[in-house]
């Protein structure tokens, strides 16, 4: 997986917070929402259960994926494809305090979008 | 309206602003070099030691210095990094535990993990794409002091997991056209807003070039169908393990999500009908709009369960048979207000579990059905309350409990 690195100058984080805008997830400016945890978005709920919540994360990620591949065009990164693309958009959308770079960093190892650098 | 606006707005806002001033200075590192300086006399030390022992009783400045830690470990080369790199789905917060009884609170760990481990893609057509993973989880609360762990329950489990989504988005006529542009409004939008104090969020959401993307891409969303089927495991126990329980069988769970607002799924969310009009009186939402992405989550599941060592059970019917089970859950979560320049949300979750054929003694004792449910009010600040009643598993009685927390959101 890259690093977390905030920036607008990479395709991974542009698309994460703009997709995830667009989605309802959360209201921040780019540049103040890398920091931004899983736990603050809007599909996160304290009541529910790890096990409702994954379900959740998966929905949310799966979207994502339909969204970034359908739509955008992006490909998959040697190694990925659609489920392990989805489910490690998953497991960071179930950990309260990963933040926004982290998820951003994890689309960055699992999509090639188009016009980004190989 | 404007009553009703007069009435909630005063209360939000002096919650938000006791959250505010809770953010305690992140200096226990600095403290922790100061004392290693050889300029100290022992008097000086001897303070700044007192000073250091207080702040580590504190959970909040604890997992600060666990953030700090981690960050360097991921940076680190060698072994270390490495091991940190292994354990980034770990999550690991400090926590006080409240004793029941008015004593001290105890300082205990709260911990997660979850990662899917191996996966496998069963139909990659587009349109109704399947997929199949087997996911590794645990999940708990550990007091140092055990006898204070008001929530003494570890759950450490697997589970195959089988998915698939349908819909959520409309296929695009011109794919390459519609990339390039919704692609180059994205980057505007970003760039417009790399630096947080050039716009707020409300004047980004006004700007033409945020509403041209906003507008690109919602023409192309609709209505998401997930759904997963899980073959499920778990032990269930308290921290010492001298109380715990097997349960394996199967767990069904979905969701609708309603992206575009002028689905109809939208507008007949009936369970957001008292939230969008609460919405719409406190002046969040200019007009009545129930929204489609709070349409309740449902999971059900049916398991056999093996008391192998649920003592209170047991003490009850020494059968240690394996027994069957039922249980469900509901939640959803929407917003409710805004209030300060900050969202609020409501949440709820209702869960039942109910034994099939249960003995007249546990029956008797009232642990054939358990049902619990809680709701709570968030705000973007991480200010919360929660409200839960009613009983799980390993609890013998049902307890009412108001939960009035705040959650650090270091920005």
């Amino acid at each position: 997986m890259a690093e977390c690195n905030w920036t607008n100058n990479n395709l991974a984080c542009v698309n994460s917070w703009a997709f995830l805008r667009v989605l309802k997830q959360f209201k921040e400016v780019f540049g103040a929402a890398g920091k931004l945890k899983m736990r603050q978005f809007a599909y996160w709920s304290p009541a529910a259960t790890p096990e409702a919540r994954r379900t959740e994360a998966l929905g949310l990620a799966a979207q994502l994926d339909n969204m970034f591949v359908n739509g955008l065009g992006a490909k998959y990164e040697p190694g990925y494809n659609r489920t392990k693309a989805t489910t490690g958009m998953a497991d960071v959308l179930v950990s309260a305090d990963k933040t926004l770079c982290e998820f951003a960093a994890t689309v960055d190892g699992a999509y090639r979008f188009t016009g980004e650098k190989m | 309206m404007k009553t009703l606006r007069r009435l909630l707005a005063p209360a939000l806002l002096a919650l938000a602003l006791v959250a505010h001033a809770q953010d305690p200075a992140p200096d226990v590192l600095t403290v922790l070099e100061a004392i290693k300086s050889p300029l100290l006399d022992e008097a000086a030390r001897a303070a700044l030691k007192r000073r250091l022992e207080a702040r580590l009783k504190d959970p909040d400045t604890l997992n600060q210095v666990l953030d700090a830690l981690r960050g360097r470990a991921e940076g680190s080369a060698g072994n270390i990094g490495a091991l940190a790199g292994a354990l980034k789905n770990l999550n690991v917060r400090f926590k006080a535990f409240e004793a029941k009884d008015g004593a001290d609170a105890s300082l205990g760990l709260q911990y997660s993990y979850e990662k899917s481990l191996k996966n496998h893609e069963l139909d990659a057509r587009p349109g109704h794409p399947m997929s199949l993973s087997f996911t590794v989880r645990a999940k708990g609360n550990i007091a140092f002091d055990p006898k204070r762990n008001p929530a003494d329950f570890l759950d450490t489990g697997a589970s195959f997991d089988l998915f698939g989504s349908k819909g959520g988005f409309a296929p695009v006529v011109n794919a390459a056209e519609w990339q390039r542009e919704t692609q180059r409004l994205a980057q505007l939008a970003a760039d417009l807003t790399v630096d947080p104090s050039a716009m707020t969020p409300e004047q980004l959401d006004a700007s033409p070039e945020w509403r041209a993307f906003e507008s690109h891409v919602m023409d192309r969303l609709a209505t998401q169908f997930f759904w997963r089927a899980s073959g499920n495991f778990s032990l269930e126990s308290n921290q010492d393990f001298t109380q715990r329980q097997y349960a394996y069988g199967f767990v069904a769970s979905g969701v609708i999500r309603a992206w575009n607002p002028k689905s109809a799924w939208a507008d007949f969310n009936v369970f957001d009908w008292p939230f969008a009009g609460l919405r719409y009186l406190t002046g969040a939402d200019a007009s009545f709009r129930p929204s489609g992405q709070a349409l309740p989550l449902v999971l059900v599941g049916l398991e056999q369960v093996d008391p192998e060592k649920n003592t209170g059970r047991l003490a009850i019917d020494p059968d240690k048979s394996a027994y069957g089970r039922w249980r469900g859950e509901l939640a959803m979560k929407t917003k409710v207000a805004r209030v300060g320049g900050q969202d609020v949300w409501a949440f709820g979750s209702y869960r039942v579990f109910r034994e099939i054929s249960p003995s007249p003694a546990i029956r008797n004792a009232g642990l054939a059905n358990f049902e619990y449910w809680a709701v709570g009010l968030e705000m973007e600040n991480g200010l919360g309350i929660t409200y839960s009643k009613g009983r799980l598993p390993f609890d013998r009685k049902a307890e009412q409990v108001f939960d009035i927390g705040y959650k650090l959101n270091l920005k």
